[in-house]
């Protein structure tokens, strides 16, 4: 019983790759503090405090259920015209996703009701510099002033469950504490503090019972504090134990219940105006850590949504490595740059690979983020990118204990820097991608400097290096068994092979800037590893079909770099029979191997760049997970490994 | 003269009462017309889940406050009696103790529970009949439906019956729907699934607390042999278990388990795991030895360090190594470990013609091997050993851990400290439990119970 617990709490601490349970994420919005998630129809189904690493705030639908007429989960707007109420995430509504423009973090979402000739158009995101998510709708087609109310299950939390990253979507029947309006303010709150007992539930079942005044529920300790505040003025406040018995109430203009313990559903009626022929409403959402910062936050919010209609869509300032693209790839660039931008946690400098709750996906594996830093770095983002290095530096273990090897780092990590996987899953290729971006990032670097950052960072280096150079099978000299993913299970794969030798080659590389001080046994290891590389590369029908990501080409042989750059060149013309991950490392590859040889590879045409770049962008938007990190920075890396010639 | 005057009068007095007291309990004992009953007879859930029932619940709780397992549980942890003691008190307003449940209640008990809910069925004798009457008179309970609720606990009458029940839905159901049963009698009680477990319960002449388990519907081969050789676990596990004629598969099997959330992903994790058995690892052995040495919870996820023994006196079938498989060996026997997910999470294997060792961790399968002839020749058909106090230990730590991680509904760390850990601890307390089980009918009897530490092993040799 416990070895199935515990295979179960593996599974999911792996899960990266299953379909989720709720409509997946397709639009993401934030700058590294709180980010919001939406879906395809506009309901926001993600809100993660403090950053796109923190725990979920939403509480995550079914998938049959949230896609069903007056649907549930997540929060989402509803309008009444001509009797009848018409939702958010209505599947017999047609639908349009984008954002409002190419470097925008505001998701643009029109939901039209062709029977009905009604058309809602959605404006949300995160406002920038503001702990609060702000959804304004613009109605038109409706004949008389519609009624409209915005409804969230939301689900706060504070905890985070090292090794295991199941603490929101997988645990939403734990979270949740409170909910209580404030109708003199026009607001409703939901909150959680942190680890409530026995003690703290007895009282707030106190407070329901007693319809207490609102200033006995700010003695609750810290935790997740969740406030809706919206357009004036504002009709009803409803709290609610079911997402059905709170829509229901807002329907029939019943107020319910002033608080709610338990699971908490709160909605909110404000009185649209009429603009333009048309009608407008908004919502705004905050989070903090207590009421007061909650409030605070949901005040400034509150000034800054009531232009969001109207002022020109918060546009970021491009990075001049991105603004100075040839024209053909800027939109794709730039795109790639906003989601990187989105899930990179500004605090902490670490980067999830996907703000989805189902599967756990807000985590960030130094394997990918490595090269999320990498690509910052190669944007001009330097101090993200560095303070992402030094973090993953942090982590590398320096004290061999029983199934941690001294030299390896946790196999994912919370964007605190807590372990997000089992202590003992052994990843050898995010300490190998590490070293090896350290070098990608140091190599350009005046002497002196390098020399000082090897030295500063050595001890990190040298286990690092010595955990890759024996982690090996004495049989044949391939790294030992370690994590993949893909099979969810230990296993010897060729992208592990050739991530070790990646790392073990920068390893030789950093202790040259230092004055050669790299022990002989590390050259022995990579040369082993090189060969072993080699002949993968050469033996096309052992090549894997997934997504095996070729870094380090310094060495290999001329019969290696014909094999890889062929075999590249010619899985990258038919782009239609990969997803975006494997086109995202093939991309990259073919820029690094041109980077290497520019005389021996050739790059791709650009008719095939902008085929594969058209296909990434579908199938992100078609594929179980939201914009992923993981896809971005290498389609960032690709484009700017590309374009260099 | 004055003070013998007095003490005659007094001694008057004191004869009266003597003599109101004598006619007051007479008319007590007449009025209460089930006092004489002896048919053991009371209600249960006509559609139930699980039954419990004693034919005398005074006398096997006397028997249980006696026992030598109950005083180590007690001495152990002292808040648990404690509070069960205040809660019955704070809830009914009365101190109970045997005595006085016989007078209230009588000897028999039966309890049924279906849904989540439980609802317990005993005799309303003259006393329970006289306070509650007077309580729903003077309104100190509230009373709805016949039903009336008592600090959380529903209780109605029902003829000659008392249902007291966690929710006024079960008692109502038992009330409108029981089937009236008739207890086996005599101390002890009686555990019922209606499926295939019934547990017995008893206290043995070393007055320690002894319990039979039934366990209906296991599968197993008549064994060739009369006796068979156990091997000896190179040090004491936690939990240990051996059969033989019995694959532990088909115990462990998922359809016998109950429902819990999450069940449906504990199964597909466990058959992703038995994927990576060799084919044929539970085909054909005689005995199977399983014992669990340790669980290492000093970080958040767990890790279990256990091994499986299993022999055959014919040529079992031939193990292979999957792919992927790193060739190992051990005191001179090949085998080899299965990679899955770490040191955490492997397998080593060592397989010959007649054995087969299964073990997650590389020390624990060294040490095996190192002691595999050492051993014991014994005729049991199965044997269950517990530690209680280590299994305690681990539990406390895990439940301690569930709390601070958020995972216990509405419970913090000093909920879990002050509300669980103490019965914990009285678990520990009972020393070691261990079971003998032989083969009867259409099941296996298990026989067995608590210990005084370090004398299980003694005593059932």
């Amino acid at each position: 019983m416990i070895g199935a617990a515990l295979a179960l709490a593996i599974s999911i601490a792996l899960a990266q790759d299953e379909a989720p349970a709720a409509p997946p994420v397709t639009a993401v919005s934030g700058r590294g503090a709180l980010t919001a998630g939406l879906d395809s129809n506009g309901v926001l189904s993600v809100l993660r405090f403090p950053g796109p690493g923190g725990p979920d705030q939403m509480r995550q639908a079914g998938g049959g259920e949230a896609a069903a007429p007056g649907a549930v989960g997540g929060g989402r707007w509803g309008i009444e015209s001509g009797g009848r109420w018409y939702w958010f995430g209505d599947p017999r509504a047609s639908t349009r996703q984008g954002y409002a423009s190419p470097g925008s973090g505001v998701i643009e979402t029109t939901m039209e009701w062709p029977d009905a000739r009604l058309t809602v158009r959605q404006r949300a995101g995160v406002l920038p510099g503001h702990e609060a998510f702000v959804s304004a709708i613009e109605i038109s087609g409706a004949g008389s002033a519609p009624r409209v109310i915005w409804v969230a299950d939301f689900a706060p939390v504070t905890r985070q469950i090292p090794e295991l990253p199941i603490r929101d979507g997988a645990l939403d029947a734990l979270n949740g504490f409170a909910a209580f309006a404030n109708r003199a303010a026009g607001r409703v709150w939901s909150f959680r503090p942190q680890n409530p007992g026995k003690a703290e539930w007895t009282r707030a079942r106190g407070l329901v019972a007693g319809d207490a005044a609102l200033e006995a529920w700010t003695d609750f300790a810290d935790g997740a504090w969740i406030g809706v505040a919206s357009s004036a003025p504002v009709i009803n406040l409803v709290v609610a134990s079911t997402p059905r018995e709170l829509m229901g109430a807002l329907e029939s203009r019943a107020t319910l219940l002033s608080a709610s313990v338990g699971p908490s559903n709160v909605g909110i009626e404000p009185a649209p105006v009429a603009q333009g022929g048309g009608y407008r409403a908004w919502i705004a959402v905050s989070v903090g850590a207590n009421l007061v910062s909650g409030a605070k936050a949901l005040d400034d919010a509150a000034i800054a949504a009531g232009g969001f209609f109207d002022a020109a869509p918060e546009t970021a300032v491009l990075p001049a490595e991105i603004a100075s693209l040839d024209p053909k790839f800027l939109p794709s660039a730039t795109r790639h740059w906003i989601t990187l931008r989105a899930l990179h946690d500004a605090q902490t400098g670490l980067t999830v690979r996907d703000v989805s709750a189902v599967p756990p996906l807000a985590r960030d594996w130094p394997r990918e983020g490595a090269l999320a830093a990498w690509a910052l770095f190669e944007i001009g983002e330097r101090d993200a990118a560095e303070r992402s290095l030094e973090a993953y530096f942090g982590k590398i273990r320096s004290v061999d204990r029983p199934r941690r090897p001294l030299g390896s780092m946790p196999e994912s990590l919370y964007t605190d820097g807590d372990p997000a996987s089992p202590h003992f899953i052994v990843d050898d290729r995010g300490p190998a991608r590490v070293l090896w971006v350290a070098d990608r990032m140091l190599r350009d670097r005046p002497e002196a400097e390098r020399t000082a950052w090897v030295r500063k960072h050595w001890k990190g280096i040298e286990a690092t290096a010595e955990f890759l150079s024996t982690w090996s099978d004495a049989r044949y000299g391939a790294p030992l068994y370690a994590v993949d993913p893909v099979g969810l299970a230990d296993a010897e794969t060729q992208d592990r092979l050739f991530a070790v030798h990646a790392g073990m080659a920068a390893a030789l590389r950093l202790g040259d800037y230092a004055g050669g001080i790299a022990p002989e046994t590390w050259r022995v290891r990579h040369a082993q590893l090189r060969d072993m590389a080699e002949r993968v590369l050469i033996t096309p029908e052992k090549w894997i079909a997934g997504d095996a990501l070729v870094l380090e080409f310094e060495g290999l042989s001329e019969d290696a770099l014909v094999q890889a750059h062929e075999l590249t060149l010619r899985r990258l013309e038919n782009p239609i029979a990969l997803g975006d991950r494997a086109l995202a490392s093939l991309l990259l590859e073919s820029g690094l191997l041109h980077e290497h040889a520019p005389d021996r590879a050739a790059l791709p045409s650009l008719g095939t760049i902008e085929a594969v770049l058209d296909r990434i962008a579908t199938t992100s938007a078609a594929g179980s997970i939201g914009p992923d990190a993981r896809v971005s920075s290498q389609v960032l890396l690709a484009i700017l490994a590309l374009r260099r010639p | 003269m004055g003070l013998a005057w007095l003490d005659r009068k007094h001694a008057r007095r004191g004869w009266i009462a003597l003599f109101a007291g004598a006619g007051l309990l007479a008319l007590a004992i007449g009025l209460d017309f089930d006092y004489f009953a002896r048919d053991g007879q009371a209600l249960v859930l006509s559609e139930r889940e699980w039954t419990l029932s004693s034919g005398d619940f005074p006398g096997t709780w006397s028997s249980i406050e006696q026992s030598a397992a109950f005083a180590r549980a007690a001495e152990k942890a002292p808040e648990v009696p404690a509070r069960i003691e205040a809660w019955m008190r704070q809830t009914t307003g009365l101190r109970w103790t045997p005595l006085r449940w016989n007078l209230w209640f009588g000897p028999v008990l039966f309890v049924s529970g279906a849904d989540g809910a439980a609802v317990a069925s005993v005799r309303a004798k003259f006393l329970a009949r006289a306070g509650f009457a007077l309580a729903r008179a003077t309104g100190l309970v509230d009373t709805r439906d016949g039903i009336s609720q008592v600090s959380g606990v529903h209780i109605a009458r029902a003829g000659r019956f008392f249902l007291i029940g966690t929710s006024a839905e079960i008692v109502s159901r038992l009330r409108s729907s029981g089937e009236r049963w008739s207890s086996l009698g005599g101390t002890g009680i009686m555990y019922d699934t209606r499926a295939e477990l019934v547990r017995a319960f008893n206290i043995n002449a070393d007055n320690e607390i002894q319990l039979s388990i039934v366990w209906g519907g296991i599968e197993h081969r008549t064994p060739a042999r009369a006796e068979y050789f156990a091997i000896e676990w190179p040090e004491a596990p936690i939990l240990s278990a051996v059969t033989r004629g019995v694959d532990f598969h088909s115990i462990a099997s998922t359809d016998r388990w109950p429902e819990f959330p999450g069940r449906s992903e504990v199964e597909r994790a466990w058959s992703d795991f038995e994927a990576l058995l060799p084919e044929g690892w539970r085909a054909g052995a005689d005995t199977t030895q399983f014992a669990l040495f340790d669980v290492d919870s000093s970080e958040t996820i767990p890790v279990v360090d256990a091994a499986v023994f299993s022999r055959s006196e014919s040529p079992l079938l031939e193990l292979k190594p999957p792919a992927g498989a790193i060739p190992y060996e051990w005191s001179g026997n090949a085998g080899w470990m299965t990679p899955w997910l770490g040191e955490g999470a492997q397998l080593f294997v060592v397989a010959n013609e007649r054995s087969r060792v299964f073990a997650n961790q590389e020390a624990t399968m060294a040490k095996v091997m190192a002691r595999e002839r050492a051993g014991r020749i014994t005729s049991d058909d199965a044997r269950i050993d517990i530690d209680a106090a280590r299994l305690a230990a681990v539990l406390s730590d895990l439940a301690r851990k569930a709390a601070r991680e958020e995972l216990w509904p509405e419970r913090n760390e000093a909920d879990v400290e002050r509300d669980v850990v103490p019965w914990l601890n009285a678990f520990g307390a009972l020393g070691e439990i261990a079971f003998v089980g032989k083969y009867e009918g259409e099941g296996i009897t298990l026989r067995g119970g608590t210990h005084a530490p370090a004398k299980a092993a003694e005593d059932l040799r």
